[in-house]
């Protein structure tokens, strides 16, 4: 098996961890793909479930950056928990993949029945829409809160309980100054 | 490379450049010689990238860092990506630029981390070959880092320093050697990081990466988490008393301390480098 064989098959062991579950099941496979002995089979699928956690705790990592309040309100444990449950079923791609990652974490929490507050969710829906608003072609971005967005900034920072509920819409609008876009 | 490593401009000690302390960076610009900048923030960027990259681009030497160009594809590389990255480092014409002895993609996956290699004439002949591809659209000279061998590929026909040493004779390209992950992969996988130096060309050494490490379940993670420890100062100071190093960037990611603390280990790099004449 050439190179690029090779590196497609450890592309999709150190991403999908059923794969790599399979393969230590079916250690033929990866012998003769990588010209290896039952031993050595079993040190590299290992080793590759390795490299998966890492890449999985840089993900994490970079998406905390990117949702830093809902990470503040849902505490180090609850989010790393979330996260590498999601990471399991989702790869990002493209030029802003840690971008994509994000929202699509916060999609994920908000659909999964893992927040059980409703103004967390709404925290994961504002951060994720100031990603989304943050991208170059998109103008405007319109949302809709159940909660005042600087009550919820606020429970978050003071880990607090639920603020009060008040509808609010947040409106992200850019506008080229002098009409250059 | 079209421009000797001997003609670069040695530039001194300087720092990743990250955005939670850009305020602080500006307030103390005579401590930062020169930064090192994520190539990839500031593709297909926003308004606000676009203006932060032309700020610190007025104020101090930017040198891009690219992380997603995986060089090692035996696939090849991904044409888009390539010709932003270009754009990028042909519109700031930096004195180089750099990227990583690795893949990031294959099969359609964007792995999201650097993997490595492994070290074969297979692997070395499809390097040179995206190398020389990218050589041809810049004449930006391009310096490859060694990465942290997170695992060992299988197919090796050689040991890392050959590799790395056939690599640069080949391509021309000038190194970034990161002492961090020379030592990592040392501790690690049991070598002398010394007798690794002595394998390698040194005089293809044009900027070191330095930072600091933590140990999880008896491995050294190239975290980039914590302070330079000892040891990396150490191979650091052996690398500037043999080589011809035009720069050395602190390359701390993350559990950012107070931004003194940082400019105190790029002062101390500094002064290393002073001693051994590297730069002024």
């Amino acid at each position: 098996m050439g190179l690029a064989a090779r590196q497609q098959m450890l592309a999709r062991l150190f991403t999908d961890a059923p794969l790599r579950e399979q393969m230590l099941s079916d250690p033929e496979r990866m012998r003769s793909a990588f010209d290896l002995d039952a031993e050595e089979v079993v040190q590299l699928v290992g080793e590759c479930d390795r490299f998966a956690i890492s890449l999985i705790h840089k993900r994490r990592g970079e998406v905390e950056k990117l949702l830093p309040l809902s990470r503040r309100a849902m505490g180090k444990h609850h989010f790393t928990t979330c996260f590498s449950t999601f990471a399991r079923q989702s790869v990002p791609h493209g030029a802003k993949k840690h971008r994509a990652d994000a929202i699509a974490f916060a999609d994920f929490l908000r659909r999964s029945s893992s927040i059980k507050m409703a103004w967390i969710v709404d925290l994961l829906r504002y951060e994720a829409a100031m990603l989304a608003a943050d991208t170059p072609k998109l103008h405007l971005t319109i949302r809709v809160f159940r909660y005042a967005l600087a009550d919820l900034v606020d429970a978050a920072l003071e880990q607090a309980t639920s603020p009060p509920r008040r509808w609010s819409v947040g409106i992200w609008l850019k506008v080229a100054p002098g009409g250059r876009r | 490379m079209t421009t000797a490593i001997a003609d670069l401009p040695a530039l001194g000690a300087g720092l990743g450049f990250r955005t939670p302390f850009r305020s602080e960076l500006f307030l103390n610009r005579d401590r930062v010689d020169f930064l090192e900048i994520t190539a990839d923030h500031y593709l297909d960027a926003t308004r606000a990238k676009c203006e932060e990259l032309e700020l610190l681009a007025d104020h101090f030497t930017l040198i891009p860092h690219g992380l997603s160009l995986s060089l090692g594809s035996a696939e090849g590389l991904d044409a888009d990506y390539r010709d932003k990255l270009l754009e990028l480092v042909n519109r700031l014409q930096p004195p180089w630029w750099s990227e990583h002895i690795a893949f990031t993609r294959a099969d359609r996956i964007d792995i999201g981390h650097l993997a490595p290699v492994p070290f074969s004439h297979e692997a070395l002949d499809v390097l040179v070959a995206n190398i020389r591809e990218v050589q041809q659209r810049t004449d930006v000279p391009l310096i490859l880092e060694n990465i942290t061998q997170t695992l060992v590929m299988p197919g090796a026909e050689m040991g890392e320093a050959e590799f790395v040493a056939e690599l640069l004779d080949r391509t021309g390209c000038g190194l970034l050697l990161d002492v961090t992950n020379l030592h990592t992969n040392a501790t690690n996988h049991g070598y002398d990081p010394i007798a690794f130096l002595d394998e390698l060309p040194l005089d293809r050494v044009v900027q070191l990466h330095f930072t600091g490490g933590h140990w999880e379940a008896g491995l050294l993670i190239d975290s980039h988490a914590e302070p330079t420890p000892v040891e990396v100062w150490s191979l650091l100071e052996e690398v500037l008393a043999r080589a011809p190093v035009k720069g050395a960037i602190l390359e701390r990611d993350e559990n950012l301390p107070p931004f003194n603390m940082l400019l105190a280990e790029v002062d101390q790099a500094r002064a290393i480098g002073r001693r051994y004449r590297r730069w002024v």
